[in-house]
């Protein structure tokens, strides 16, 4: 070896240049397709925010009907005040829980979140089967368009969700991949799995039959 | 797949055993929602999709004649769709999935819209692309099924009723009001028609009163002096939608079928427009 130096010292150095760019070369290699899965991670979780915001969307077209539904119902149905009374109440606490950042990944806060939903749901729909007592009502086109707009709304929410989920199902795939856990850990775990939506209760009472 | 915690194995075959987990849980996760839609769409056939075959071959063409003329004018792309059933789907899941398979509307709009008739059931819905949810709201939709779909097919006109809905959504869709409903018409016009011919029946009753005083009494006569009432435009009120088959939709049948451009531009939907019963 030390011969060797002495004899050519210029090509001996070439050749630890020539070793030290493929080492970069191999690393290189090896981190490309690592960048990629991490831009795809990021581009996946934008994905689930951006499905997020759609939802909550429809969530605030449910929020600003309800005054108006109740005030509506209010003129005609006078024995309903408790039950437009806990409509309003379920709104309120509906309102007054925000999701932000780790909270997607909370499985507790989710659920929290999505009960005090369904409460505002249950109750709205009480309100609307209550109110089939009153003929003043349901002759009342101001009342109808309510109605109409509320099914709607609960209709785009329910599909939202199902967005939502679909997103979330992709993230947490890419996510769970070896490559994506590996770059994950790597890069000192910046994802955490995203929490389902549990299928609404009448989601699953109606059969899915495929033909 | 008997694994003990205990049991003292090459880190490599721990790897190998962590990964074929993770492989399997990831399958699992990604099939799980879709074995939850096990739905099929029907064959997208062009802009009129018959499969319950309640339309005529001139209403069948009329309808496309209209649907191609909007989206060539407007781009917006209205689809309709006749079924049997709904084979135990919702209306709601039926026509949302179908409208996405079919991709109605571009992309970049979102701007179809499907009207959905499902004869076993009854029901009948519009599903609109979040682009043309402004123009044709959920209450719009509500009211094209309420006052002018369903009163035709409860009359047994599902040509009728199917156009009208149409008509009426490409009326929406290009900032037109609707058409009157066919059966608040009727009934208003009626009460007129009633009162007209109340007053009509007592100016004759006057009339004849008078002349038959006046011929008591010797003077000349003109009888029959306000006879032409009945010609009046009071009964052809209406007559532009119960037509049926009435000659002014026989026209172009110049390019009926052939759907293969039609569908497939990108919309994906929202979950709006409205559903009804007939």
């Amino acid at each position: 070896m030390n011969s060797r130096m002495k004899e050519a010292p210029s090509a001996m150095l070439a050749q630890v240049f020539r070793a030290a760019w493929l080492l970069v070369g191999v690393i290189a290699l090896a981190f490309a397709p690592g960048c990629q899965n991490y831009d795809q991670l990021v581009e996946k979780d934008q994905i689930c925010e951006q499905k997020w915001a759609d939802y909550e969307a429809q969530l605030q077209r449910r929020y600003d009907l309800v005054p108006n539904l109740v005030s509506t119902v209010k003129a005609s149905a006078k024995h309903e005040a408790d039950t437009l009374a806990k409509v309003t109440e379920a709104r309120a606490s509906a309102t007054g829980i925000k999701l932000t950042g780790d909270d997607f990944t909370d499985p507790e806060k989710m659920a929290a979140f999505q009960k005090a939903q369904d409460q505002l749901k249950g109750s709205l729909s009480r309100l609307l089967v209550a109110n089939e007592n009153y003929p003043d009502l349901k002759g009342n086109q101001a009342f109808r368009d309510l109605q109409t707009q509320l099914e709607g709304t609960e209709n785009r929410i329910l599909r939202s969700r199902e967005e939502y989920n679909n997103a979330v199902r992709v993230f947490n795939t890419e996510l769970k991949k070896i490559r994506g856990q590996v770059i994950n850990k790597a890069t000192g775990k910046p994802f955490k799995e995203r929490v389902y939506f549990a299928a609404a209760t009448e989601a699953q009472a109606a059969p899915k039959v495929s033909f | 797949m008997a694994r003990g915690p205990s049991f003292p194995r090459p880190r490599s075959v721990r790897i190998a055993l962590v990964a074929l987990l993770g492989l399997v849980t990831a399958l699992l996760v990604g099939l799980l929602p879709r074995v939850a839609f096990a739905f099929t769409a029907p064959t997208l056939e062009g802009p009129v999709t018959d499969t319950a075959h309640v339309l005529s071959a001139t209403e069948k063409a009329n309808l496309e004649q209209k649907i191609k003329e909007f989206r060539a004018r407007t781009g917006h792309e209205v689809a309709v769709l006749t079924v049997p059933t709904l084979g135990g789907e919702s209306v709601e899941d039926f026509a949302y999935h179908t409208a996405r398979a079919w991709s109605l509307g571009s992309e970049k709009n979102d701007d179809g819209v499907l009207l959905l008739l499902a004869t076993g059931e009854r029901k009948i819905r519009i599903e609109t692309g979040k682009g043309v949810g402004g123009d044709l709201t959920d209450v719009d939709a509500s009211r094209i099924i309420r006052d002018q779909i369903a009163p035709r097919l409860k009359s047994g006109q599902i040509g009728a009723g199917l156009i009208a809905g149409v008509d009426g959504i490409i009326a929406k869709l290009s900032g037109l009001p609707l058409a009157p409903p066919p059966k608040a018409k009727r009934s208003s016009t009626d009460s007129v028609k009633l009162i007209a011919s109340l007053v009509f029946l007592g100016f004759l009753f006057l009339v004849v009163i008078i002349q038959v005083i006046k011929r008591a009494r010797g003077g000349g006569g003109d009888y029959g002096g306000g006879g032409g009432y009945y010609g009046g435009g009071y009964y052809g009120g209406g007559s532009d939608y119960s037509g049926g088959g009435g000659s002014d939709y026989g026209g172009g049948s110049s390019d009926s079928g052939g759907g293969s451009d039609f569908g497939g531009g990108g919309g994906d939907f929202g979950g709006g427009g409205s559903s009804g019963d007939y």
